[in-house]
């Protein structure tokens, strides 16, 4: 029962926008028929009763949806009026009124739904009763009443003439009306039947009865009920000339002159009949333009009032699992409701182990994709699962390709996926981060199968109890002014991590989104000089900075590597957003350095043990929930697991890697190359990062980091990797020193 | 004995009845539901209410009337003369007069009436 209470209080909250509506139209057209106006309340009724509407983007209706159907279960109720001042001004008071206590056995707002529900319940009774009592009453006054001819009735216990009866309506009259009026009376009583007005009043007072709550609907069934009788008139008098007006007016006259009318709300009275002689004697034939008018008038009413609003919440739906698809691949179809306040979609396809993220792979929806096919397939050998490749569909769109690999010896002997249960609407805000289908292996214990919003909530202690756990994570970003907007280029403005020696105050920049401002770099800081003055962004020697949309916003932000302290230098990095005022910054302090670097277009971080600068991790920088993340594509410590280790270089051993493990107690990898000592190995197709030989910075100036190259998706070779990232030097060869 | 009230509608069915008496209420019924419309039950409680007040009388199925087509209608004349001329029988006749020409053997007629 409160959900039918709280789906007729928002019927009933955006019809009242109709009803207002056909209220000032009836102002502006009071020369216009008044079966015009008898459609618009037409209009109005079928708001009320017809739960289903089409949603256009010219509606008026501020909202569809005023209270929200979880209003009741909510921790802190709001409603969306669709007005920002109504929202503005309600949804405090709610929320002092109705936010649950901790402690207290029920949610307020459950409780208050369930007695104003009781109460609305009551009223509706109520005014259904009256309804049925007024008239069997009525019934019961005329069941005396004889024979006229045809469906008209005498009857001596009435006093004016009115219809009643659903599906045999009988014209009932006092005995002896003036021969001359008859004519008159019947003609328009007659017009009721015709225009089966005795259907259209009871359904007026059946909504009625149910939104017996609403103020302005009592006004309008009054309206109603007056404008019907005024169209009866006008039908009837639009065949008469002056005289036969003023007989009819008379006519009217002596019918009220005998007495008041029943209140039946199912039966026709003769009501307000001054206003109505009035309306009789000024009728002229409207004339067309003025018909036409308001037809048009009627049509756009309807076009703009009968539908909802487009939703302005964003929102996904799974429309479609596919589990049946063999033992070996499962598929979830999303249906994207996405562009109100969401532009763009980022998707990535992890993989995670106890906890931690081993490998990541991004992915960007296209900007008005519809849909969102998201595809494990599951590799199998012998009879365990050592695989799986996620792939991504937007409708017709090309599907990305993810693979992950289990770790070698891994008993995978099953697996289990899951989403969102299918056909529910999630909401989503800008900001905000969703799992959108996640996939975990049975490593031989079972399978504990995580829903989206636990391995979302659970994000610190998430996964940790899963060992080979896979998730297919969604950024929901705000929506951008423009497809060149969303993706800012990367501006590297100086760079000299590796090549200190060029370190010197850089020339002023100035960009294009920040009109009026200079940016201008000292050697220990950075200012954004305005008119009106100059604000400090990064103090201390900073070695690299780039202006780079991290924040997601679709401006750039500042992100500039500097060192801090005198003892212990440590180097860390700050994402200043210039735009919104905020500043972001990373570091741990006498455990890791983090370095940024630009590569492909975006900023990456290192991360670096601050004892000996082994390279611990290495991965995209990235934004949500207000802070920063690193996307960290592959932690491995080099001491872990030798044999693996071991396993994964000989891929590379033939392109001139060679590599073994320190005789000394650390057991440390070392690598060679070209002669060289080879401080990192990153394969970007494996989403592989090999990490650093033993004791990173002593391997001294001529070390290398080097990339795997492929050429037609196969490994072709290996190269130094373009460590300088200022856009002149992206396509040069590759120099890399070290201070 | 002063006439008991008959309402516009219960004349119409006393017409009926006067033209027909003695006559079985069933059949009644059924000339009430042609002639007038009325349903069965309409009719006897009609029957119910007219003997009530001792305008007719409903023995053995059997309808009959107590009060006479005339006894009726003057008592009707009473109540408009009251209610209409305020009791004054020469407004009455005026303004009947107003109304219709009336020819010689009419007013002869009526004079004689009221000499009675």
């Amino acid at each position: 029962m409160e959900t039918l209470f709280l789906r007729a209080v928002n019927l009933g909250l955006t019809a009242g926008w109709i009803v207002l509506a056909v209220l000032l139209l009836r102002l502006v057209f009071q020369k216009a028929p008044r079966w015009v106006l008898c459609a618009l309340w037409g209009l109005a009724a079928l708001r009320l009763v017809c739960p289903f509407s089409f949603q256009s983007a010219l509606s008026l209706i501020p909202s569809a949806e005023p209270l929200p159907p979880d209003i009741v279960y909510t921790a802190s109720p709001e409603i969306q009026s669709g007005i920002g001042a109504v929202d503005r001004l309600v949804n405090p008071v709610l929320a002092d009124a109705l936010t649950p206590s901790p402690g207290s056995s029920a949610n307020p707002t459950q409780v208050w739904s369930f007695i104003l529900s009781r109460v609305w319940a009551a009223g509706v009774i109520v005014m259904l009763l009256y309804a049925l009592g007024s008239y069997l009453l009525l019934r019961r006054r005329v069941s005396t009443a004889t024979v006229l001819r045809g469906n008209i009735r005498e009857c001596d216990r009435v006093t004016s003439p009115f219809v009643l009866g659903i599906f045999r309506p009988k014209i009932f009259l006092p005995y002896n009306i003036p021969e001359a009026d008859l004519a008159f009376i019947l003609a328009h009583e007659q017009a009721h039947i015709r225009r089966k007005d005795h259907w259209w009043k009871p359904l007026g007072f059946l909504l009625l009865s149910v939104y017996w709550f609403h103020p302005l609907l009592w006004a309008a069934y009054a309206l109603f009920c007056r404008d019907i009788e005024a169209a009866c008139d006008e039908k009837v008098v639009g065949e008469l000339d002056d005289a036969g007006r003023r007989a009819y007016s008379m006519a009217l006259l002596r019918c009220s002159a005998r007495s008041r009318t029943a209140a039946c709300p199912l039966a026709f009275g003769e009501t307000g009949v001054k206003r109505r002689i009035q309306g009789v004697i000024r009728y002229k034939k409207p004339a067309l333009w003025i018909v036409l008018l308001a037809v048009l008038a009627a049509l756009a009413a309807a076009v703009c009032l009968l539908t909802d609003p487009l939703p302005r919440v964003d929102s996904f739906t799974l429309r479609e699992q596919d589990l049946s698809g063999g033992d070996d691949t499962s598929s979830y179809l999303y249906d994207l409701s996405l562009g109100r306040q969401i532009g763009s979609v980022r998707l990535w396809a992890e993989q995670w182990s106890n906890g931690v993220c081993t490998a990541s792979s991004p992915e960007t929806l296209p900007q008005d994709a519809a849909r969102l096919e998201i595809r494990f397939n599951l590799a199998r050998e012998g009879g365990r699962y050592t695989g799986v490749t996620v792939s991504f569909g937007a409708g017709t769109e090309s599907t990305a390709l993810t693979s992950f690999s289990l770790p070698e010896g891994a008993n995978a002997v099953g697996w289990a996926s899951s989403a969102y249960k299918r056909g529910e609407t999630v909401r989503v805000a800008p900001g905000e981060e969703k799992i959108l289908a996640s996939l975990v292996f049975d490593l031989g214990q079972g399978v504990r199968v995580f829903d989206p919003e636990t391995l979302l909530n659970e994000a610190e202690s998430r996964l940790k109890s899963a060992e080979a756990l896979i998730v297919v994570r969604a950024a929901f970003d705000e929506t951008l002014g423009s497809a060149a907007a969303a993706q800012p280029e990367i501006l590297a403005w100086f760079d000299f991590w590796d090549d200190p020696s060029g370190m010197e105050p850089g020339l002023p920049l100035e960009l294009p989104e920040f009109p009026g401002v200079t940016f201008r770099y000292t050697e220990k800081e950075i200012v954004a000089e305005t008119d009106s003055g100059a604000v400090s962004m990064v103090r201390g020697p900073i070695w690299n900075a780039f202006f780079y949309d991290a924040t997601g916003d679709g401006v750039r932000d500042l992100c500039a590597t500097y060192t801090f302290g005198s003892g212990i230098i440590d180097a860390r990095f700050v994402v200043y957003d210039y735009k919104n005022g905020a500043s972001y910054e990373m570091a741990d302090r006498g455990n890791f350095d983090f370095i940024l670097r630009a590569r492909d277009g975006a900023v990456y971080v290192e991360k670096r043990a601050y004892s000996d600068g082994t390279l611990a991790a290495f991965g995209r920088l990235a934004f949500s929930d207000g802070a920063l993340r690193v996307d960290f594509e592959e932690t491995q410590a080099p001491d872990e697991d030798p044999e693996k280790t071991r396993e994964t270089l000989s891929a590379y051993a033939p392109f001139g890697l060679t590599y073994h493990f320190e005789e000394d107690e650390d057991g440390g990898l070392r690598m060679d190359w070209n002669g060289k000592p080879v401080r990192s190995l990153y394969d970007a197709e494996k989403g592989v990062l090999i990490a650093n030989s033993v004791r990173g910075l002593s391997l001294g100036p001529d070390a290398a980091d080097l990339e795997a190259v492929y050429e037609n998706g196969r490994l072709a070779g290996l190269r130094e990797a373009q460590s300088s990232s200022l856009p002149e030097t992206l396509d040069a060869e590759p120099a890399t020193s070290v201070p | 004995m002063e006439t008991p009230k008959i309402f516009e509608s219960e004349y119409r069915f006393c017409l009926i009845l006067w033209k027909h008496e003695p006559i079985n209420s069933t059949a009644l019924a059924r000339i009430c539901k042609e002639e007038l419309g009325w349903s069965r039950t309409t009719t006897f409680t009609v029957i119910r209410r007219l003997s009530d007040r001792g305008v007719v009388k409903n023995e053995n199925a059997t309808v009959t009337s107590r009060i006479s087509k005339e006894q009726a209608q003057v008592a009707q004349m009473d109540e408009m003369m009251e209610k209409t001329f305020e009791g004054s029988l020469p407004a009455f006749i005026a303004a009947f007069g107003k109304r219709q020409s009336l020819s010689e053997k009419e007013i002869a007629e009526i004079l004689r009436i009221l000499e009675k």
